[in-house]
């Protein structure tokens, strides 16, 4: 089992959340919310973006057909996108055929506990505005959510 | 004897596959040319004594080109189906820029067949002659074969035609007596229902009727034409081109016609075509004073 | 699993081909199959973009050491699924391919990094590419990430190429790069898929 990175973006098509691990052996390698990410974060922000809007298309008109997988010859990605509009994508090998369970307790047991019944944690990380459409910095800075997410991935990395 | 392939710097697998024959889309083409000894001055020595038996050794110099290709087992004569389906779609679409109406394009065709035709008969009729058993013993092929050929048992056929030279007897020594010309019609038609339908496409034509209608019409089937198989139906009959060969030989026998091609489908042969034969008046005549 | 649509993509993302092989396919407008196929053109290169760094530095490592020659950017191997479409029912051949079917070993996909396969609730896609910048592009009516199902997908793709290569290429009627129009091409494709 491998997985090489994590991301969250919220509504207003900002990167609220991302780590990437750079060394299969090493769980705690990598960056957590750099700077340097954030051109990856916007070009998988579009592909995620431009596949929905053709997965959309392509379903039946009464259902809601949502994206749950994109895989290249190197790396799969899992996606999970939740109903207030956020994005869950995790970067896995193509081993992994399926990870929507993980997203789902993600979400559920780790961004719902640490950052919405976190009364001192905003839950809209756009606070005017300007930082919006992918000009948001805000990040989700949060110890308890980071450490929650580290013991809960860090084991799946290599 | 295995032969080196030249193979397209994109190909990633081509070990996975040794023995697989014929074209193969994911390498492109392949190197069919023998691994000649290269000996500069041999080759030059040759080239001038037309590669008669006074050539150095028969190891180093070159078969005769004119030998190979009369001889009646010439089983190297294919040619890759795909480049000659290029060959006829370029042929096609140059006869396309140069006319104004889907006829003068279908005429412009024949006529390219019709040259072909009338130079097929000579051959032909000249392969017949030789005694089967003579040379080699390996059945003739088809010319557009689907199978290439295997590039090894190329070199084999070669270095055969290399001794042939020498060691075996000429080809003017297999005749005992030519084939004598085709004098009725039907006989000329059996002669392009199978000898030049299997030189042509490797099998003969699956079908020779005589017109219940017309005295002087005769009609040849085939079902799945080989030339026109990639080509989607169009107001263009592209199997003309045949037309014109069928033509060309049998107005070089003496037999003046008009062929024209229809394409009759059926369920399992879409594409099924059927050449109709309509020979001048004069042919019947003449058939009437014989008999 | 059924094949909904297939698509042809030319080199320059436009979209030349495209038909419907169930009759309750969702009816897009050809504007938005155009689109379509423009996006897709546009993320097959995007998704090699993001390749995960621990990816890349893997890459660097093993092309360092020589080992292989193509680095780490030859995929594994697609393995070779059944007699798929060697011959029609009356035994008749597809393709100018020799039979019983010529295909019979696994193959490596040009596709080294860009985009293969999508899956949303409904559908899955597959995208094969040629070396050329074709893409052919299936579309099936249910979700699979199955490994099987993907290799399946590839050789089926694989040998559209092959019936594309045949009746569209060598049809001298054909413009290069134009939308394709050619009866035998739809007639054999049609006839691949129904054997799926």
């Amino acid at each position: 089992m491998a997985i090489y990175s994590f991301w969250i973006f919220d509504r207003h098509c900002n990167c609220i959340f991302d780590r990437e691990w750079t060394l299969k052996t090493n769980p705690s390698s990598g960056t957590t919310n750099s700077k340097l990410n954030e051109d990856t974060a916007k070009l998988l922000y579009g592909m995620i973006f431009s596949l929905r809007s053709i997965s959309q298309k392509l379903g039946s008109l009464d259902s809601f057909n949502e994206i749950r997988t994109i895989a290249t010859a190197k790396y799969r990605a899992h996606i999970l996108c939740t109903a207030s509009g956020l994005w869950f994508v995790l970067l896995s090998d193509l081993k992994q055929e399926d990870l929507s369970q993980v997203l789902r307790y993600l979400y559920s047991e780790i961004y719902v506990k640490t950052v919405v019944y976190n009364w001192l944690s905003p839950v809209d990380f756009a606070e005017t505005a300007n930082e919006k459409r992918g000009q948001g910095f805000r990040k989700i800075r949060n110890r308890q959510f980071l450490l929650a997410v580290e013991q809960f991935l860090g084991p799946m990395v290599n | 004897m295995k032969q080196k392939i030249i193979n397209p710097s994109t190909s990633v697998n081509t070990a996975t596959h040794p023995g697989s024959t014929g074209y193969d889309y994911t390498m492109g083409p392949q190197q069919t040319l023998p691994d000649l000894p290269v000996s500069s001055g041999t080759i030059a020595a040759s080239g001038t004594n037309g590669g008669s038996s006074t050539a150095a050794s028969a190891h180093t110099s070159l078969p005769s080109v004119y030998n190979g290709s009369l001889h009646p087992h010439a089983h190297n004569q294919h040619v890759s189906l795909a480049a000659f389906a290029f060959l006829f779609q370029e042929l096609i679409s140059q006869a396309r820029n140069a006319s104004k109406s889907v006829s003068e394009i279908e005429m412009r065709l024949h006529r390219n067949g019709y040259h072909i035709g009338i130079r097929l008969l000579e051959l032909l009729n000249f392969r017949s002659s030789v005694s089967p058993g003579f040379g080699s013993t390996s059945s003739s092929r088809a010319f557009f074969s689907k199978t290439s050929i295997n590039s090894s048992s190329n070199t084999l056929a070669l270095n055969n035609a290399l001794t042939t030279t020498q060691d075996e007897p000429s080809l003017a020594q297999g005749i005992s007596h030519m084939k004598r010309r085709d004098l009725k019609p039907v006989e000329i038609l059996q002669f392009i229902h199978s000898t030049v339908w299997t030189y042509l496409f490797g099998r003969v034509s699956d079908d020779l009727v005589k017109s219940s209608e017309r005295d002087n019409e005769y009609m040849l089937v085939d079902s799945a034409p080989m030339l026109s198989q990639f080509i989607s139906s169009t107001n263009v009959q592209c199997d003309f081109f045949v037309c014109g060969i069928i033509e060309g030989i049998l107005d070089s026998a003496s037999f003046p016609c008009n062929v024209t091609i229809h394409s009759v489908p059926e369920p399992n042969f879409q594409q099924r075509a059927v050449f109709v034969v309509r020979f001048e008046q004069q042919v019947l005549e003449r058939e009437a004073l014989r008999a | 699993m059924a094949i909904q649509t297939i698509l042809v993509i030319n080199k320059s993302g436009g979209l030349v081909y495209q038909r419907d092989f169930v009759p309750n396919a969702p009816r897009l407008s050809s504007n938005e199959y155009l689109i379509l196929a423009g996006t897709l053109q546009g993320i097959v290169a995007i998704a090699s973009q993001i390749t995960p760094k621990s990816l890349q530095l893997d890459g660097k490592s093993s092309a360092r050491g020589g080992s292989e020659p193509m680095g780490n950017n030859s995929a594994p191997l697609v393995p070779y699924m059944g007699t798929l479409g060697a011959t029609t029912a009356n035994g008749a051949p597809l393709g100018s391919f020799l039979g019983p079917d010529y295909f019979n070993d696994a193959f490596a996909s040009w596709n080294g990094r860009g985009l293969k396969h999508v899956t949303t609730d409904q559908n899955s896609l597959f995208v094969y590419h040629t070396l050329t910048g074709i893409k052919f592009v299936a579309v099936s009516t249910q979700p699979t990430t199955n490994a099987m199902a993907v290799a399946v997908a590839e050789n089926l793709l694989r040998k559209t190429y092959c019936l594309y290569a045949d009746y569209v290429m060598k049809n001298p009627f054909y413009e290069p790069e134009m939308p394709i129009k050619c009866e035998l091409f739809d007639q054999h494709l049609g006839t691949l898929v129904k054997q799926l």
